[in-house]
């Protein structure tokens, strides 16, 4: 029988994709893994999900001003 | 070279040379009299001025034996800014400081005494002169604005005839104006053609036109004269289908349809002579003799059997 | 065509006929709509003002070139009908009468509309002169950024500031606007004012935008606004754009009568002040003087504030002074580095509130302050709303005379980055959606998605796993369509059934007999 369920597509760029698999290994909100730049995710964690990946993309870049 | 691509939102600078040639203007058979057509001037101008604010004008009155700025005045006040004028609420305030400043200067112009009716004879009114002022007040304003991207063009109205005499200068003036990239507009207000003129228009891709009824000239002005270098990109304005390319000699001054032409300066001459007055190059040869040598042939004077009428002209390079 | 025009072109176009046969009939506001057209707009206009008759249409295609002509003409005829200047009637374009003799009447001085402002006949006691004009008009103005950056330098603005700054969504809050409760929106203000810590204005992303922009684009966006306000107040349009545009028109360093002004007039005059557009030296005098911000107002050519400053730089070098420089072309005050550093010529406490947006400074000296450009510094703009292309228009136009010797003015590197910083803001993009999963059989999947592709609302789809992403506005339509499918599938399957039944039924009796 076909399903109907409510979420959110999110397209990403393949590196923030493979973020969301790891942050998805501590609370669960991803409701189907589409493909390698999509995947389909509970409504309400889209706020969180962002600030998480910026959180870790920050982590991530060189800054300028660290340097000196 | 300035890039030469024109864009929609360049100034324009517009040079109008008026030629108030008194003995045209009040001969019995002008259809039009000066202050009838320096009414429609005025509006044409004011229309040139209202299309942008940073439009610019100059206008110099070409006299019989003389030639001025009437706007801006030179060493006059520099315009606007100042309190001089009698402000008119109807008016707009740059306009009207152009109207006045052209309509007192001509009014001045023609209460000096007359000139001899020998003058008239040599020369009809100072084209020649205009046009340098003209050209020198483009200069200056090109140099001093730092953008370069003012669009300058020149529009002479004229009623004189032309004075052959004036052919050396004028020629010089439409070179240096096609060299700079600057189009002369030239409106024939009646009377036969400005040959001339007519050149000028045509060798700098500006508009020639002798209106059918000069008492129409303001619509004339506003529907051909008016556009912008922009505008004349898309627009059909009026063409010459025929052009008088024939040149005065310089030594009588006189139009001629085949003349000698010097080899080296490439001045024109009515008849031959051994020595070019204008470069001082001797010519060791006779002309038109069976016995000339081919050089002598190359060197000068074209032949009465060729088929061109025209003298071909010296362009610059 | 710069901003400003796009936006009052836009502003004028949603006015009624009506408005426009009264604001035709002064030459002034003729002058400065005529001043707005395109080029080829102004031609038409220029080319048929002394014709008579109306224009056969097909006599107005003869004047164009083919192609890029005619297309030019058609944008100019656009622009013409939606300011009334043109109608189109029985194949003839006919010129709006009103505004074919006011023009008129401003081209040639005649009239007597005085529109072009009536200069007082005595000369004025305390004249002011450009220098004190400039730097009034610049103070007024400045307070006013120098207030929604929220810079201690300059006065507070006044209550009618404030108010058009709450209006028009720069600011939310303030502490004693005055909002005129009758109208719709100032009813919304105030319940965003209740939601805010009442007495804290806080600039908004459009006020952050609005300071990037250059001042005539800004003194616009706030005249337009009070456009806006003026309806509510029961004010006359009219009577406020005619006097815009007046103002446009005037002349610097002269001084006008306001004796002439209708009480309309004369109440904008006073709100026109706390702007720094006009300057009055005491309330109801009977004269006033346009500031630069006034007279260039229909011009388009960006505020040369301060360009008199080398006269007075020595006596005045006070800091309020330097900051004007911001809008002169020549004025460019900005050195970017290709390693990101920034150096700004400048101590104005305005524009450093406006570089510290977007840079992280470091340094500050007398007359220059240094900063890096990061990516935080970058992102925290961001945040607020402005673009990456506003950071590098505003960089662009004020970087020093240095940099413009070079072409791009800007290091590309920088300009990439700052570009590139953007995009990676938006690595996710999340849409609003409806999974459809577990088909029953291929075609169901099919047929669903190629009617969704029809509709266009599919989103995603993958025919292996036959998973389709719907987007919300076409799940209603989707999902009876599936519905349907469905029991028509029941259907079917009861009719197949049926049928076996029915055949079953009809063998068993021939087995029997």
């Amino acid at each position: 029988m076909v399903k109907a369920v409510k979420g959110v597509v999110v397209e990403c760029d393949t590196s923030v994709k493979q973020i969301i698999l790891g942050l998805n290994e501590k609370g669960k909100f991803i409701i189907e893994d589409l493909d390698d730049t999509h995947v389909f995710v509970d409504a309400s964690c889209i706020e969180q999900l962002r600030f998480d990946i910026d959180e870790i993309l920050n982590e991530n870049t060189y800054n300028v001003e660290e340097s000196k | 070279m300035k890039d030469s691509t024109i864009n929609e939102d360049d100034p324009n600078l517009l040079v109008i040379v008026i030629d108030i040639n008194p003995f045209e203007w009040e001969h019995p058979s002008a259809p039009l009299s000066l202050n009838e057509a320096l009414q429609h001037i005025l509006a044409f101008m004011n229309a040139h001025l209202a299309g942008r604010h940073d439009n610019r004008l100059a206008v110099i009155a070409s006299h019989v034996g003389a030639s001025k700025f009437l706007y801006p005045e030179l060493n006059g006040p520099i315009p606007g800014g100042r309190v001089g004028t009698k402000k008119d609420a109807n008016a707009y305030q740059v306009f009207k400081v152009v109207n006045d400043a052209v309509q007192s200067g001509i009014a001045k112009l023609l209460q000096d005494p007359r000139p001899a009716l020998e003058e008239r004879d040599v020369g009809s009114s100072k084209i020649a002169a205009s046009l340098s002022l003209g050209l020198c007040y483009i200069n200056q304003a090109l140099k001093s604005d730092g953008m370069g991207h003012v669009r300058p063009r020149i529009l002479v109205l004229t009623v004189s005839p032309d004075s052959s005499s004036d052919y050396i200068p004028i020629m010089n003036c439409i070179f240096s104006a096609q060299k700079a990239n600057i189009p002369i507009d030239v409106c024939k207000i009646w009377g036969k053609d400005a040959v001339f003129l007519q050149q000028a228009a045509h060798i700098t891709e500006g508009i020639y036109m002798k209106p059918s009824d000069p008492r129409g000239l303001l619509q004339i002005l506003m529907f051909s004269f008016l556009p912008d270098m922009y505008s004349r990109n898309y627009l059909y304005l009026p063409g010459q289908d025929q052009v008088d390319f024939r040149a005065a000699c310089f030594c009588h001054k006189k139009i001629v349809d085949i003349g000698y032409v010097c080899s080296v300066c490439l001045s024109i001459f009515c008849s031959f002579s051994p020595v070019c007055s204008t470069c001082r190059t001797k010519f060791a040869f006779q002309p038109l003799l069976p016995s000339a040598r081919r050089l002598g042939a190359k060197a000068g004077a074209s032949n009465p059997g060729s088929p061109r009428p025209s003298t071909p002209l010296p362009t610059p390079s | 065509m710069s901003k400003f025009q796009t936006s009052i072109h836009e502003y004028l176009e949603t006015l009624p006929l009506q408005t426009f046969n009264r604001l035709y009939q002064k030459p002034a506001t003729c002058l400065a709509i005529f001043r707005l057209l395109p080029p080829l707009g102004k031609q038409i206009i220029m080319s048929s003002l002394y014709v008579d008759t109306p224009i056969p249409v097909t006599d107005m295609k003869l004047w164009f070139k083919e192609s890029a002509g005619l297309m030019k003409q058609k944008e100019a005829m656009q622009r013409l009908k939606a300011l009334h200047i043109f109608s189109e009637e029985r194949g003839n374009y006919a010129m709006n009468a009103t505004f074919l003799e006011q023009f008129r009447n401003a081209l040639t001085g005649g009239g007597n509309s005085q529109s072009f402002g009536l200069a007082t006949s005595t000369p004025d006691k305390h004249h002011v002169d450009i220098a004190f004009l400039d730097d009034y008009a610049t103070k007024q103005w400045e307070a006013i950024l120098h207030f929604m950056v929220g810079t201690t330098e300059g006065r507070p603005p006044c209550k009618g500031v404030l108010n058009l700054l709450g209006r028009s969504g720069l600011m939310t809050g303030g502490s004693d606007v005055s909002s005129h409760a009758d109208s719709m929106d100032a009813r919304d203000f105030a319940s965003q004012m209740a939601r805010q810590d009442f007495g804290v204005p806080k600039i908004t992303h459009k006020g952050f935008q609005f300071l990037l922009q250059d001042i005539n684009t800004q003194v616009w966006a706030f005249l337009l606004q009070y456009l806006n306000m003026a309806e509510s107040l029961n004010m006359d349009l009219v009577e406020v754009l005619t006097f815009f545009f007046q103002l446009g028109s005037l002349e610097l360093g002269n001084d006008y009568s306001s004796e002439t002004l209708t009480p309309t007039q004369t109440h904008l005059l006073e709100d026109l002040k706390a702007y720094g557009i006009v300057y009055q030296r005491k309330r109801g005098s009977r004269r006033f003087y346009p500031t630069r911000l006034a007279t260039t107002l229909t011009s388009g050519t960006p505020v040369m504030l301060g360009s008199h400053t080398n006269a007075t730089k020595l006596a005045a070098a006070a800091a309020v002074r330097k900051g004007e420089e911001e809008e002169g072309d020549d004025h460019g005050f900005i050195i970017l580095e290709t390693n990101y550093r920034l150096y700004a010529y400048t101590d104005s406490p305005l524009q450093i509130a406006v570089l510290n947006l977007f840079v992280h400074l470091r340094d500050r000296f007398p007359n220059m302050v240094t900063g890096v450009i990061t990516r935080d510094s970058i992102r925290r703009a961001l945040t607020k709303g402005i673009t990456a292309e506003q950071i590098i228009t505003y960089l662009t136009a004020h970087a020093h005379a240095q940099m413009r010797k070079h072409t791009p003015v800007l290091p590309l590197t920088v300009v990439d980055q700052i570009r590139l910083w953007e995009i990676e803001k938006n690595r996710l993009r999340p849409v609003q959606s409806w999974l459809y999963s577990d088909f029953g059989r291929q075609q169901d999947f099919e047929s669903t998605l190629e009617y969704a592709s029809e509709l266009g609302v599919v989103l995603w789809s993958n025919q292996k796993r036959r998973l389709i992403c719907i987007t919300t506005e076409g799940h209603q339509a989707v999902g009876s369509y599936v519905r349907k499918l469905i029991i028509r599938q029941k259907e079917q399957a009861q009719q197949a059934q049926q049928a076996r039944q029915q055949h079953q039924q009809q063998h068993v009796p021939s087995i029997a007999s």
